[in-house]
């Protein structure tokens, strides 16, 4: 049966494995495995050095282009320097202004101001010219409405009465929206002292052309820009919208710039996208040249062979998934047949055979395994044969036994039949005897002497014995037959029953050292019984114990016990050893203890017993052989089965 | 083949440890912190976004500084004194023009500048383009109006410098704010801050021409921040972390005024944002000099200033301008 559990444990377990230790999905697993690692690793290698050498690509070129404009405005700048050497060359003039500047009049003012809208005039690479005093105010000017203001703190003022050339980074006056960009000259003296400022306000139409010339290859994102070093403000528009110029922007390309570096980097730019960008410190300038691109565009190239090599992956994935599929399901399928099988035969299907289809070890597994069925099929089929004859012959002696068993009830019952009958017909002349014996020594027959008398209660005692045996084996054998009938009545009186058998023992106890006492509870409850056989009991208990008690005491004890009364008799007898009790209550047999006292037909206890129990009563007893014997009796009040049985 | 796939698990699985640790930051113990009332120029507006900045963006918190800003201007009383408010204890600091302080020290009150928001003058004449008043001889004939005290010796100034008798303008006290004397022709032209009226006459569609009292060497500081001897004597720990915080606020504006620009809103939601915005563009320029440190005063604008106060007569005698304002804690914050 324990075999038979394990086995369907097992069967169970089998068929419901988890999906990662099934060998089908463990090949498909690995066979993706194999599939893809080795693009994931080729990929993992190539694809950062192919994005690297982009970038390098992009950053170089990103450099020239810097490198480039940075050229173009060192160019632009210079020659604008150049312009303003030259013009200060011619003598005369240079004379005019520095007479100007050390001794102004009105008419000198107005001279200046005409060579200097004449110099406008002819060049248009400078917006305006101004002649400067020494405090800052605007002596003269190609721009009228200037004369007279003060620019003393204006940046470039500061710088431009103590060097000799002076290029302000440019910058928003104030009120003005428009950048400015001056380079200054100082005008000196004879004595080489400064007197006073030629000052250049350059077009700077010409930075934003060359800031803002689209970038080769980078047509989305690709941008120049300026940013001024003392602001940290763009000097040249940025290509995006909504990016304000007068406003301080940061990025490491910037930092980097206006910290006097150049290079190119991968960064976040100053809109916080990522860009690549090249970026150069223009010394003339005071500020960042920045050439960027977005890292998207930059990249776009690898970004493209990255997504193929992942579309390659993803289809050598599903591509391996699907061989795994079949290559497992061809390995699998014999393997899963195999075991679908084994579990039939675990749960007793021997008929189960494998077809062999392939020739390879699961092949051979298969034939092993179809002989192996067969051959467990033939030596179960042997055991159930024997099993079978065994059961036969099993039932045969069953039967037999049966038989055997009715016969010897049918014996027993014959015999108590027998032994009922015979003792009926053996009380009649017995009674008879005693009967007629007691008249003739009652005198009624006539006188008798002493010694008659003596001889003649021998008589009478003897056959009372002689009635009380017969009596006892009518009884056993009344109820070893079923056929002992109870005399129900109501109102039994067991104080009543007490007394007369306390008067009995009393008299049995006359001649011998043997104390009675009696513990009886006042005013027991009527009972519902046999009144001639509660006596029987209670007498048979007592007279045993008084038999076998030689000193001591008997005390003999009734009590109520919720529905039942619970009657006790101990005694301070020999006791009874433990090996002896249950014979007690067996017919005819007698303890050792019994057999030396002598006398007695053995039947008593086992009486008592079945009539306690005809009231639906126990009967037990405890004793310690040598400290003397307790015989308990519980008899219910008033028994379910006994009302209804009322005479 | 258990250890196999477990393995291969693994690999995939540590980078996702690896990049899940996060280092703990360790939060600074709170300190009861130092608290600092500052009395404003004028009402909340964009003239203050620095400090507002600094609020907000938690640099008077770091220096541990509680700072309470409140609102100057005109009440029914009239206009809210700075400098009465600081000298008698209300306030830690005040804002003010660099002649209010120059008065004030004059008539013996303890007030120190430490160091200005502004460091070009706003002020400009403002008029139509169509008038075409570009320099100040333009102004001959003209009308124009000028609010009495500090503006008025300004312009005042600008007609002595420029040799222009001042019966030739007809010069009229300014009793309004706004550009509408302009507008309807009461007006040829105001005298007004560059970043304020002048951008309100862009704003209303209108070419505006401006002389820049600045331009012609007219120029003092605005917008002053200033305490008492007491304070800076005593407590210079806390004036040199207000400075700073101050002027990180003001680095911050400048980094990016779009999103400063909201912090006005959150003291006074009934202006609006565009324009706050625009006049916080034009404000700039006067704070952030190419070549200068924030806040920086020279002793020659102090000159000029009590200079223009002599020639005007609102001083009788010059004093001693060392005492009116001090470098020391601007020279200790950029040298660290």
């Amino acid at each position: 049966m324990a075999q038979q559990l394990l086995a369907n444990k097992e069967h169970s377990s089998l068929l419901k494995l988890p999906v990662w230790q099934q060998i089908r999905w463990n090949l498909i697993f690995y066979s993706v495995l194999l599939a893809a690692l080795p693009i994931a690793i080729v990929t993992g290698l190539t694809l950062p050095r192919r994005s690297a050498q982009d970038k390098a690509m992009v950053t170089g070129q990103l450099e020239s282009v810097a490198q480039l404009k940075a050229n173009q405005l060192t160019d632009w700048l210079g020659a604008s320097e150049q312009g303003i050497n030259l013009i200060l060359a011619d003598p005369s003039r240079y004379l005019e202004f520095q007479r100007l500047v050390t001794d102004p009049s009105e008419t000198r003012q107005a001279v200046s101001s005409q060579q200097l809208i004449y110099l406008k005039n002819a060049h248009p690479a400078y917006e305006s010219f101004f002649i400067y005093s020494v405090d800052g105010a605007v002596v003269a000017s190609s721009d009228t409405v200037e004369i007279g203001k003060n620019v003393r703190r204006e940046p470039f003022f500061a710088n431009s009465v103590t060097e000799d050339t002076y290029i302000q980074s440019p910058y928003y006056e104030i009120g003005d929206s428009e950048l400015s960009l001056f380079i200054t000259k100082r005008l000196l003296n004879e004595v080489n002292e400064t007197v006073g400022v030629f000052a250049a306000r350059l077009d700077i139409s010409t930075m934003g052309q060359i800031m803002t010339q689209p970038i080769g290859g980078f047509p989305e994102t690709g941008e120049s820009y300026l940013v001024s070093l003392q602001t940290n403000y763009l000097l040249t528009p940025s290509r995006f919208d909504s990016i304000s110029l007068t406003q301080a922007y940061e990025s490491i390309g910037i930092d980097k710039a206006l910290a006097g570096q150049n290079g190119s980097d991968l960064y976040q730019g100053y809109r916080n996208v990522e860009v690549i960008g090249a970026y150069r410190w223009l010394p003339q300038l005071r500020a960042a040249l920045l050439v960027e691109v977005e890292e998207t565009e930059a990249l776009a190239a690898s970004v493209q062979a990255r997504n193929a090599n992942l579309l390659t992956a993803a289809l050598a994935t599903i591509a391996a998934a699907i061989f795994g599929f079949v290559f497992a399901s061809n390995v699998a399928r014999p393997i899963t047949t195999l075991t679908k099988a084994a579990v039939a035969i675990t749960s007793g299907d021997y008929s189960q055979r494998v077809q062999v289809k392939s020739k390879n070890e699961v092949g051979q597994l298969t034939v092993a395994f179809n002989t192996m069925t067969a051959e467990l099929n033939r030596n179960i089929q042997e055991l159930k044969t024997l099993n079978e004859e065994l059961e036969a012959r099993v039932a045969h002696r069953t039967h037999d036994l049966e038989i055997a068993r009715q016969q010897a009830e049918q014996a027993n019952q014959v015999k108590s039949m027998f032994l009922a009958s015979m003792s009926h017909e053996l009380r009649t002349p017995l009674n008879s005897i005693i009967n007629f014996t007691i008249f003739v020594v009652k005198g009624i027959m006539g006188p008798i002497n002493e010694q008659q008398t003596e001889t003649l209660n021998t008589v009478i005692n003897s056959g009372k014995h002689l009635l009380n045996l017969i009596n006892d084996v009518l009884d056993m054998s009344k109820i070893e037959s079923g056929s002992l009938n109870l005399f129900i009545e109501d109102n039994i009186n067991l104080n009543e029953i007490l007394q007369d058998t306390v008067t009995t023992a009393q008299s049995l106890l006359e001649d011998k050292p043997v104390s009675l006492q009696c513990d009886f509870e006042e005013n027991l409850p009527l009972m519902v019984g046999d009144r001639q056989r509660i006596y029987q009991i209670l007498l048979n208990i007592v007279s045993n114990a008084c038999k076998f008690t030689k000193e001591g005491h008997i005390k003999i004890s009734a009590h109520q016990q919720n529905e039942n009364v619970h009657l006790s008799v101990q005694d301070t007898g020999a006791g009874i050893a433990l090996d002896d009790q249950p014979a007690v209550f067996e017919p005819f047999q007698q303890t050792k203890t019994g057999l030396r006292q002598g006398g007695g037909t053995g039947l008593g206890m086992p009486i008592s017993k079945s009539l306690t129990e005809a009231h639906n009563g126990k009967l037990w007893l405890e004793s310690t052989s040598g400290k003397g014997t307790t015989f308990h009796v519980v008899l219910p009040i008033k028994s379910e089965a006994l009302v209804a049985n009322l005479t | 083949m258990k250890s196999i796939r477990y393995f291969i698990v693994g690999l995939f699985i540590i980078p996702f440890f690896l990049t899940a640790c996060d280092s703990n930051k360790e939060e600074p113990e709170a300190k009861t912190k130092d608290k600092v009332k500052v009395q404003l120029a004028w009402i909340h507006e964009y003239s203050s976004v620095g400090f507002y900045t600094a609020e907000k963006k938690g640099y008077y918190d770091r220096e541990n500084l509680e700072v309470e800003f409140t609102a100057g201007g005109f009440t029914d009383a009239g206009y809210i004194e700075p400098v009465d408010e600081v000298v008698n204890g209300t306030y830690d600091f005040g804002l003010t023009s660099a002649e209010a302080l120059i008065r004030a020290r004059s008539e013996g009150k303890p007030v120190v500048a430490i160091a200005t928001i502004m460091q070009r003058s706003p002020n400009a004449i403002i008029s139509l383009a169509e008038q075409n008043i570009q320099q100040p001889e333009d102004l001959e004939g003209h009308t124009i109006l000028v609010a009495d005290g500090g503006a008025r010796n300004l312009y005042d100034a600008l007609l002595t410098e420029q040799g222009i008798a001042p019966d030739t303008v007809n010069t009229l006290p300014r009793t309004s704010f706004g550009v509408d004397p302009l507008l309807n022709g009461e007006a040829d032209a105001i005298v007004g801050w560059i970043i304020n009226e002048g951008v309100e006459l862009q704003e209303n569609g209108q070419d505006a021409s401006f002389i820049l009292l600045s331009d012609y060497g007219i120029d003092t500081y605005n917008l002053i921040i200033f305490a008492t001897d007491e304070t800076i004597q005593k407590k210079p720990d806390m004036v040199e972390k207000f400075l700073r915080a101050t002027f990180d606020g003001h680095k911050a504006v400048i980094d990016d005024r779009a999103e400063t620009v909201t912090y006005i809103l959150d003291y006074n939601d009934t202006l609006d944002k565009a324009a706050q915005e625009r006049r916080l563009e034009a404000m700039i320029p006067l704070i952030n000099i190419p070549g200068q440190n924030l806040g920086a005063m020279e002793l020659e604008v102090w000159e000029y200033t009590q200079s223009v106060m002599l020639e005007a007569g609102m001083l009788e005698t010059g004093i001693d301008l060392q005492g009116v304002y001090t470098t020391a804690f601007l020279d200790k914050i950029y040298s660290e």
